[in-house]
C-alpha cells in the first residue's frame, strides 16, 4: 500500500524534530508500506521514539493540543453515557461537555476518526490528541465499576446455564442424593450384592476409559498431517500487509521475573508487531509486577490493563475485563513464560482461513522447554505430548467437544465476545469453554504449532496446579451435565461419551485409582479369599485385565506420546508413570475438597522455579533469546 | 453392493474354500498337534467340571480366548472350532491383503484378485491354515507389523508405531514362535527406523517398540503365578532334526518373492530399509528356532514370510508392466513352493501334504480306536493337558476324570486310584513319559498296577479297568 499522506507529513516532523533518524523513518516508512499500517503504529511497535513524543508531535501536525488525561481528567459521568466497545475502537472518548460542545480526546486524529467524531459528538466537537495508553486508561477508570461487574457476572446473568457461579443445581443434589441413598440402602440390605454391582460398573467404566483413549490416540496420531502442512504452507505464503490485528492477553499474577521471556517471545513472533495489541493483565494491587513492566520500557504495543480487585481473584475473570479493551480481530492467551513457536499466529491466521466458518478457536499444542530438569518434569512432558499431540487431535478428529487448555487458545473474537467469554467461577475456564463453544454449535480445531512452558519442578507446586484442573474439570462437567438432553442434542452422541470419558474419566481415574490399588493389595496380601465375594469370576477377570491390559496400555501410551517429537529418549520414563497417577490422586482428592469448601479458590501455580527459567530471563533481558523450538527443549 | 458389502461376500468364500481345505486334510486324517491341542483345551473349558484345574493354562492367550468366544457365539461342536477360526482369520487376512493392494498399492481390482489366488493357493499359506488359529495369528501379526514397520519409516506418526508394536504383540500372544519373531526383530527396528528417531535416543526408541512384548509377557507370568500355572514349559517343542537341503527348500521357494518384491524399492531408502528388516526380522526368527526349538515344523515357521511378501508387492513402485511382473513372479513362486513343501520329512508337513493328495493316514488310527472303545464308558482317568486328542476325539469330556477333581488328584497325591478306568498313552521302552498318571504310576507301562486290569492296548493307548474284587 502506498504510504498515506498524514503518515508522511508526521514522519517529516518527526525528522525535522529531531526525534527520528532519517534511517529509522526510512525503515519505518519501509514497514508501514509492508505491514500496511499507518506510520504511527509502526513507530509505537519501536523503542525509537518515546510515546509522549510521538503524540506530541500528532497533536502540532494536526494543530490540536495534546492532553494528558492521567493529570486533565475527564467527566466520567459523561463517558459513561457513550458506548464504551465503541470509543475502545476508535480509540476516542468525550472528557468534558461546555455549554452543549464536547471536548473529544482521541488517539487517532485522521479524518476517518473525524468523521466518527462528526457523527458521535456533533459537528462543532472540539478535539484534542491524548495517547492510547490514556484513552484506555481513561475509559478502564470511568467502566471500572460496569467492567468489573461484567467481568464478573456477564455470563452467569445473561446464560445462567453455563455458569459455575452455582457449583450444583437442584436437580443435581436430588440425583446426588438418591445416588448415595441406594447406595447406602443397599450396603444395609445387601452389601455383597451392592459392592458387585459398584465393582461391575466401574470396571466396565475403566475399560471403556482405557479404549477410548487409546482410539483417541489412534485417530490422533493419524490425523492432521495432511491439514497441518497445508496450513503451514498457507501460513508462509500470508502477505504481512492482509494479516488481521492480533489481541494477546497475557494474565498474570505476581511474577515480574518472568516479563522479560514474555516481552522477548512477542518479539520473536513472525507477525507485524504493530499489528499486535498486547494486553499484559495484571491486579491492580500487584504493585510488584506493574512496576517491573513499566521499568522494561516496553514498546508502545503493549499495554498494561489493571483489573480492579474482587472476588473471585480469578484469571478469567482478569482476562473478561481486559478484554472489554481489546482492539483484535482474533484473541490469543498466553501466560507469563510462555514462548510460542514464532509462526503461531500466522498458522493460526491459515487455520481460519482454512476452516468452515463454524470455527470459533484454534487450539495449539503446549509444552515444556525444561522437560528433562528431573522426574517430574519428564512425566509432565509425556502427559502433555499425550494430552496435545495425540488426544486432542483424536477429539477433534471424532468431534468430541474439546476441553481448551491453558494457554494459547486463539479465539475469534465476535465469537468469544457472543459466548460472553470465560466463566470467572470455573477455575479451569479455558476447557468450559471449550465445550460450551461446541453446545453453542461452534468448532474448536487443533493444530500442531507448539507453545513451550515451564514444567513445574516441584511436587507441591504441581500437586497444587493440578488440584486446580481437576477441580475445574469437575465444575465443567457438573455445568455441562446440568442439562443431558440439551448436552446429547447440541453434541450427539459420540460428543456426549467423549465428554463422559474424558473429563469425567480423567477426574473419576482419579478418585477411583486407590480403591482399586487397595483391593490390589488385599488380594495380593490375603489372597483371593478376601475379595471374592465381591469379585465374582468375570468380574475378576475385567479387574485383572484392566490391571494388566489397560495400566499397560495406559503406559504404552505414555511412551507413545514424545515419538511426534522425537523425544524417544523419554519414552522408556513412561513406565514411571505409576507414581504419576499416585500424584494425580493426591490432587483429585485435594480437589474433591476444595469443591466442597472453596470451590472458587484459584490455587496460584509459582512459575520461575526453574533452573532453566533464570537463563531463559537472562537471555530474554539482553535481547538475543533464542527462538522456541522443540531443540530448545531437546 | 457397497465395499463393506463385498468384502463380505469375499471373505465369506475364502472362508469356505479355506474351510474345505482344512475338512479335507482332515478327512484323510490330518489333524495338526496345534488344533488339537488348542480345541482340547477349549472343550474343558467350556464342558469341562467347573472343578477343572489347568496347570499348563495361558500360553498363547490370543488364540485360546478367541477359541472360546467363537465356541460360546457359535456352539458348534460339530466342527472343530479351531478350524472354523483359523479359516475365519485366514479369509479376513486375504480380504485385508486384496483390500491393502487395492486401496493402497493402487492394483486393479482383477490384478488383486488374481494376487489373492496365488497367494491363498500357496502350499505353505494352506499348511499355516490348517495347523490352526495360532499360525494364522502369528502371520497376521507379522503382516500389521512389517506394515506397520514401512508406514513408521514413511509418516513416523503414533498409530503406524502402535502398528508395529501391536503386531509384535500379537505374534508373541500367538505362538511361541511369535515370540522368535520378536526376538528376530530386535536388531532390524533399528535398521528400519527413521534415523531422527534413533537420534536423541536409541534405546529408547527400542524400548518403548518392545514395550508392548515385554508387558504381555510379564502380565502372562503375573497371571501364571496369581492362577499357579506354568508357561514356560509349553512354549518348547520336540526337537525334529531336519536337512540342511530341506532348510533351503523351504526358505528357497519362498525368499526369492519376496526379496524380488523389496528390491522394486531399491532406489528409496525409506521404503527399501523397513522392507528388508521385515524380510530380516522373519528369517532371523528362522534361524533362532534352530536353537530355542520353538517350531518343529519349517513350513509354519517360513509362512510369517507371505505376509512379508505382501507389504512388499503393496509398496511395488507403480509401471506398467507391474501387474504381469507381480504375476509372473508368484506364479513362480507357486509352482516352486509346491515341491518344495513335499520335500519335508518327519514333520507335520509332511503328513498334511499327504492328506492334501488324498491318501489317508494311519496315525490317528489308534486314537480312534481307542475312542470307540471308550464310546459308552465313563469314569475314564485321563491326563487330558498332555493326550489333548483324546478330547478332540470324543468330543467333549463328559465320560472323563480330569484335574481339579478329587478322583483324579488324590492318586496323583499318593492315594490309590479309585476310578473305573485310566487311560494312558502307550510309550516306547526307555522312554521318559510326560503323561503325569503314567510318570505317577510307570508300573502302568507292564500292566501291574494292583487293582487294574489292562482291558486296551493299540499302538497309541492303553486302558485299564479297575479290577473287580
Amino acid at each position: 500500500m502506498a504510504r498515506d499522506v498524514e503518515s508522511e507529513a508526521i514522519g517529516a516532523l518527526l525528522l525535522d524534530n529531531g526525534v527520528l533518524t532519517a534511517e529509522q523513518l526510512d525503515q519505518a516508512e519501509d514497514l508501514a508500506e509492508d505491514w500496511d499500517v499507518s506510520l504511527v503504529k509502526v513507530l509505537l511497535s519501536r523503542r525509537w521514539v518515546g510515546t509522549e513524543e510521538l503524540y506530541r508531535s500528532i497533536a502540532q501536525y494536526y494543530d490540536v493540543p495534546l492532553v494528558n488525561l492521567f493529570d486533565d481528567i475527564p467527566d466520567e459521568d459523561l463517558v459513561r453515557q457513550f458506548d464504551p466497545a465503541r470509543m475502545n475502537a476508535a480509540m476516542t472518548m468525550p472528557i468534558r461537555k461546555q455549554d452543549g460542545i464536547f471536548t473529544i480526546a482521541t488517539a487517532r486524529p485522521g479524518p476517518q476518526n473525524l468523521l466518527h467524531i462528526q457523527d458521535s459528538y456533533g459537528e462543532n466537537a472540539e478535539i484534542v490528541v491524548a495517547s492510547h495508553f490514556d484513552i484506555s486508561w481513561a475509559l478502564q477508570r470511568a467502566f471500572r465499576e460496569q467492567h468489573s461487574h461484567e467481568a464478573v457476572f456477564a455470563l452467569a446473568e445473561l446464560d445462567p446455564d453455563m455458569s459455575a457461579q452455582k457449583v450444583v443445581t437442584p436437580p443435581q443434589i436430588l440425583i446426588i442424593y438418591l445416588l448415595i441413598s441406594a447406595f447406602l440402602l443397599g450396603m444395609a440390605f445387601s452389601p455383597v450384592g451392592t459392592i458387585l454391582a459398584v465393582n461391575i460398573i466401574l470396571t466396565v467404566f475403566y475399560t471403556g476409559n482405557f479404549l477410548f483413549k487409546a482410539v483417541l490416540v489412534w485417530v490422533g496420531g493419524a490425523a492432521q498431517e495432511t491439514s497441518s502442512k497445508a496450513i503451514a504452507a498457507e501460513a508462509k505464503l500470508l502477505r504481512d500487509e492482509d494479516l488481521p490485528v492480533y489481541t494477546v492477553l497475557v494474565p498474570m499474577f505476581r511474577e515480574p521475573e518472568v516479563l522479560p521471556i514474555l516481552a522477548q517471545a512477542l518479539r520473536n513472533l513472525d507477525y507485524p508487531l504493530a499489528k499486535l495489541d498486547i494486553k499484559i493483565v495484571l491486579e491492580e494491587g500487584d504493585h510488584e509486577t506493574i512496576e517491573a513492566a513499566r521499568k522494561l520500557d516496553l514498546e508502545g504495543v503493549f499495554e498494561i490493563i489493571r483489573v480492579p480487585a474482587s472476588h473471585p481473584q480469578t484469571k478469567p475473570k482478569a482476562c473478561n475485563f481486559a478484554l472489554r479493551y481489546a482492539q483484535g480481530e482474533f484473541l490469543v492467551i498466553f501466560d507469563a513464560e510462555d514462548k510460542p513457536e514464532p509462526d503461531q499466529l500466522k498458522k493460526v491466521v491459515a487455520a481460519f482461513n482454512q476452516s468452515s466458518d463454524d470455527t470459533a478457536c484454534i487450539q495449539c499444542r503446549l509444552n515444556y522447554y525444561n522437560a528433562r530438569e528431573n522426574w517430574l518434569t519428564r512425566m509432565f512432558t509425556l502427559d502433555y505430548s499425550l494430552w496435545f499431540d495425540l488426544m486432542l487431535p483424536g477429539l477433534e478428529k471424532l468431534k468430541v467437544p474439546i476441553p481448551l487448555g491453558g494457554t494459547s487458545n486463539h479465539f475469534r473474537m465476535d465469537v468469544l465476545r457472543e459466548m460472553n467469554a470465560w466463566d470467572p467461577f470455573n477455575v479451569t475456564e479455558d476447557a468450559d469453554l471449550g465445550i460450551r463453544l461446541t453446545q453453542k454449535g461452534y468448532r474448536v480445531g487443533v493444530i500442531d504449532s507448539t507453545t513451550f512452558e515451564e514444567a513445574n519442578v516441584s511436587i507441591p507446586n504441581w500437586i497444587r496446579q493440578r488440584s486446580r484442573w481437576i477441580k475445574g474439570y469437575m465444575q465443567t462437567f457438573l455445568v455441562h451435565s446440568r442439562r443431558p438432553v440439551h448436552l446429547w442434542r447440541s453434541v450427539g452422541a459420540a460428543g456426549v461419551f467423549g465428554f463422559v470419558f474424558f473429563i469425567g474419566g480423567t477426574i473419576l481415574s482419579g478418585l477411583l485409582n486407590p480403591i482399586f490399588w487397595a483391593t490390589f493389595l488385599i488380594w495380593m496380601i490375603f489372597g483371593a479369599e478376601a475379595i471374592e465375594p465381591y469379585f465374582p469370576l468375570p468380574v475378576l477377570y475385567l479387574s485383572l485385565v484392566n490391571l494388566l491390559a489397560g495400566n499397560g496400555l495406559l503406559i504404552y501410551l505414555t511412551m507413545v506420546a514424545p515419538f511426534r517429537r522425537r523425544w524417544t529418549d523419554l519414552a522408556p520414563w513412561g513406565v514411571t508413570v505409576v507414581g504419576y497417577w499416585i500424584l494425580m490422586t493426591v490432587a483429585a482428592y485435594k480437589a474433591l475438597q476444595q469443591l466442597v469448601s472453596n470451590p472458587f479458590y484459584w490455587e496460584k501455580t509459582t512459575h520461575g522455579l526453574s533452573k532453566h527459567t533464570a537463563s531463559e530471563v537472562a537471555a530474554a533481558s539482553s535481547g538475543s533469546a533464542a527462538r522456541p523450538s522443540a531443540e530448545d527443549a531437546a | 453392493m457397497s465395499r463393506l458389502a463385498r468384502s463380505w461376500v469375499l471373505w465369506g468364500g475364502l472362508f469356505l474354500v479355506l474351510l474345505l481345505s482344512s475338512g479335507w486334510a482332515e478327512l484323510n486324517g490330518f489333524v495338526s498337534d496345534a488344533n488339537t491341542n488348542l480345541w482340547a483345551r477349549i472343550i474343558i473349558q467350556v464342558d469341562g467340571p467347573s472343578s477343572y484345574q489347568v496347570s499348563d493354562a495361558f500360553y498363547p492367550p490370543i488364540p485360546f480366548v478367541l477359541g472360546l468366544l467363537a465356541y460360546l457365539a457359535t456352539g458348534i461342536s460339530s466342527v472343530p472350532t479351531t478350524f472354523l477360526l483359523a479359516a475365519a482369520i485366514a479369509a479376513a487376512q486375504l480380504v485385508l491383503w486384496y483390500d491393502s493392494l487395492r486401496s493402497n498399492g493402487s492394483f486393479g481390482r482383477a490384478s488383486s484378485l488374481a494376487i489373492l489366488v496365488l497367494l491363498g493357493a500357496n502350499p505353505f499359506f494352506l499348511r499355516a491354515v490348517a495347523d490352526g488359529p495360532e499360525t494364522m495369528l502369528t502371520m497376521l501379526g507379522t503382516w500389521v507389523f512389517a506394515r506397520g514397520l514401512v508406514n513408521l519409516r514413511l509418516t513416523g506418526n503414533a498409530p503406524d508405531m502402535m502398528k508395529v508394536a501391536v503386531g509384535l504383540m500379537a505374534t508373541s500372544l500367538s505362538s511361541s514362535y511369535g515370540l522368535m519373531i520378536c526376538l528376530g526383530a530386535l536388531p532390524f527396528m533399528i535398521v528400519a527406523a527413521r534415523p531422527s528417531m534413533v537420534a536423541t535416543s536409541s534405546f529408547g526408541y527400542l524400548f518403548a517398540m518392545f514395550y508392548p512384548v515385554l508387558a504381555s509377557i510379564g502380565s502372562l507370568l503375573a497371571v501364571a503365578a496369581i492362577f499357579d500355572s506354568n508357561l514356560v514349559p509349553l512354549l518348547v517343542e520336540d526337537m525334529v532334526e531336519q536337512t540342511a537341503r530341506e532348510h533351503v527348500w523351504v526358505i528357497g521357494s519362498l525368499i526369492p518373492a519376496t526379496l524380488i518384491a523389496c528390491l522394486q524399492n531399491i532406489r528409496s531408502g525409506w521404503l527399501l530399509f523397513p522392507l528388508l528388516a521385515a524380510v530380516g526380522s522373519v528369517i532371523a526368527a528362522y534361524v533362532l528356532n534352530f536353537g530355542f526349538h520353538v517350531e518343529s515344523d519349517p513350513a509354519v515357521a517360513a509362512a510369517p514370510l507371505l505376509a512379508v511378501t505382501v507389504v512388499a508387492l503393496r509398496f511395488w513402485p507403480p509401471h506398467p508392466a507391474r501387474t504381469v511382473m507381480v504375476l509372473s513372479m508368484l506364479g513362480a513362486s507357486l509352482l516352486l513352493c509346491v515341491p518344495a513343501i513335499g520335500k519335508l520329512q518327519r514333520v507335520e508337513t509332511a503328513s498334511w501334504v499327504q492328506a492334501m493328495q488324498g491318501r489317508a493316514l494311519a496315525e490317528r488310527q489308534a486314537t480312534l480306536e481307542v475312542a470307540a472303545f471308550a464310546s459308552g464308558k465313563s469314569g475314564i482317568m485321563v491326563d487330558v493337558e498332555r493326550n489333548p486328542s483324546i478330547v478332540t476325539m470324543l468330543g467333549g469330556v463328559e465320560q472323563l476324570i480330569v484335574a481339579g477333581e478329587p478322583l483324579y488328584d488324590w492318586p496323583l497325591e499318593g492315594a490309590i486310584p479309585q476310578v473305573p478306568y485310566i487311560l494312558v498313552p502307550a510309550v516306547a521302552p526307555g522312554t521318559v513319559p510326560r503323561d503325569r498318571i503314567l510318570l505317577r504310576f510307570p508300573e502302568l507301562q507292564r500292566d501291574r498296577l494292583d487293582g487294574y486290569d489292562e482291558v486296551f492296548r493299540n499302538d497309541g493307548w492303553l486302558v485299564f479297568e479297575k479290577a473287580t474284587s
